[in-house]
């Protein structure tokens, strides 16, 4: 039996089994809301978050880990789902305002997952803007990616790829806050890109 | 994508069939270390002037956040700080003092050779008996807002399963009615003992005016 199995058969959240899985509604982390406190940014909002173009639509409306499939609870879009992962961050920092002429809006380049036998890895990549009063004030490509210890049999693997893959939306939200480019650009100290 | 999905796909389901049958209801019982216990109202932390917090909760497994487990285990948690009496408010959303309370709960394995009890005893139909444990580190950050330092706390907890005729009950543990109640019971200790030593540190309380 693999660790958390408690939890898995006390919730219904055994994940060995070939099929169809929705994300939860992404959660803020304390990282984030702390990197936003201390960065003292201004309050903005999120805007269109949309696959780039060119790019698969497969790419934007699932990812496949073994048997399961993974998407979005967001109109079947993972782009929508990195948006809405910014949207939790931003409101827990109390950073969120719909009515600031700050937007934040994503084009989606890159989200994948693959495991073989003893490694897992994971990425997820997107070309973000910051656009001030309909002005762009800020584009950069930016992207993350996690390794880890997998394994051959799929009721462990499994569990491990989705909670791995999923973190890289937090990681990704993490990196845009953490960009010095970004938080001159949000408080008006950079020229631009 | 996935590059072993072909193969290992039905290699899961097979697997999840095994453990099924071993988790069958008289096949496996259920019990969270005692080593934690429900805090009477004597143990319990008193504050003078409780203020509303906002809480932030992340479940982990390895390390790792799981997403569906932290929006699963989530309402035990509000409820063990809800039942704390330390805030007036419990809130995803900011509060006015900007105070906030971060808790985690990392799952872990107690066990190295877990998966291979578990499938022994799936594979033999449960007459080959195994015990299993899942460590729990449950890890609460205070933000008091402002310019007050971070308090951090940390305790653990366990789970353990034991499956099949011939296990023997854990020791140093409680019997609990299934594997749901195993798991509240665990998130109600493991989160009202950690945040009660997170309201007996000078700092708490000294931002709560505590009595």
């Amino acid at each position: 039996m693999k660790p958390g199995i408690s939890v898995a058969l006390a919730l219904g959240g055994a994940l060995v089994a070939g099929c169809t899985q929705t994300l939860p509604p992404p959660q803020p982390s304390l990282a984030a809301l702390e990197i936003l406190r201390a960065g003292s940014l201004p309050r903005m909002h999120t805007g269109s978050f949309a696959p780039a173009p060119g790019l698969r639509p497969d790419v934007d409306q699932h990812v496949a880990i073994r048997s399961v499939v993974l998407n979005s609870p967001y109109d079947g879009s993972l782009s929508k789902y990195l948006g809405k992962a910014i949207d939790a961050d931003l409101a827990a920092a109390g950073k969120l305002d719909p009515n600031s002429d700050l937007v934040i809006s994503g084009l989606l380049t890159n989200s994948d997952e693959s495991d073989g036998f003893s490694v897992g890895h994971a990425e997820l990549s997107a070309n973000i803007t910051l656009t001030k009063a309909g002005r762009t004030v800020f584009q950069k490509d930016l992207a993350v990616e996690a390794h880890w210890d997998s394994n051959f049999v799929g009721a462990i693997a499994i569990p491990d790829a989705i909670n791995n893959y999923t973190s890289l939306y937090d990681k990704l939200a993490i990196k845009l806050f953490e960009d010095k480019d970004f938080a001159a650009a949000a408080n008006g100290t950079a020229a631009g890109p | 994508m996935s590059k072993i999905r072909i193969i290992a796909a039905p290699c899961a389901r097979a697997i999840a069939v095994v453990f099924m049958l071993a988790m069958l209801p008289g096949c496996a019982s259920f019990y969270v270390d005692d080593s934690l216990h429900d805090l009477t109202a004597a143990e319990k932390v008193s504050v003078a002037n409780p203020r509303p917090v906002q809480l932030l909760f992340d479940f982990q497994t390895k390390g790792i956040s799981n997403a569906r487990a932290t929006d699963q285990v989530r309402p035990y948690v509000v409820s063990a700080v809800q039942g704390s009496g330390l805030f007036t408010q419990v809130t995803s959303e900011p509060a006015p003092s900007g105070a906030v309370l971060n808790v985690v709960i990392n799952n872990v394995p107690l066990t190295d050779d877990a998966f291979a009890k578990g499938f022994m005893t799936g594979f033999t139909l449960g007459l080959v008996g195994s015990n299993v444990g899942d460590g729990y580190i449950c890890t609460i950050d205070y933000l008091p807002g402002g310019s007050g330092p971070k308090i951090t706390k940390s305790m653990r907890d366990a789970i353990y399963t034991s499956l099949g005729a011939t296990a023997g009950t854990p020791p140093h543990a409680q019997k609990v009615s299934s594997a749901e109640a195993a798991v509240q019971t665990m998130v109600r200790q493991v989160v009202s003992n950690t945040l009660n030593a997170v309201a007996q540190d000078k700092g708490f309380q000294q931002t709560v005016a505590a009595r």
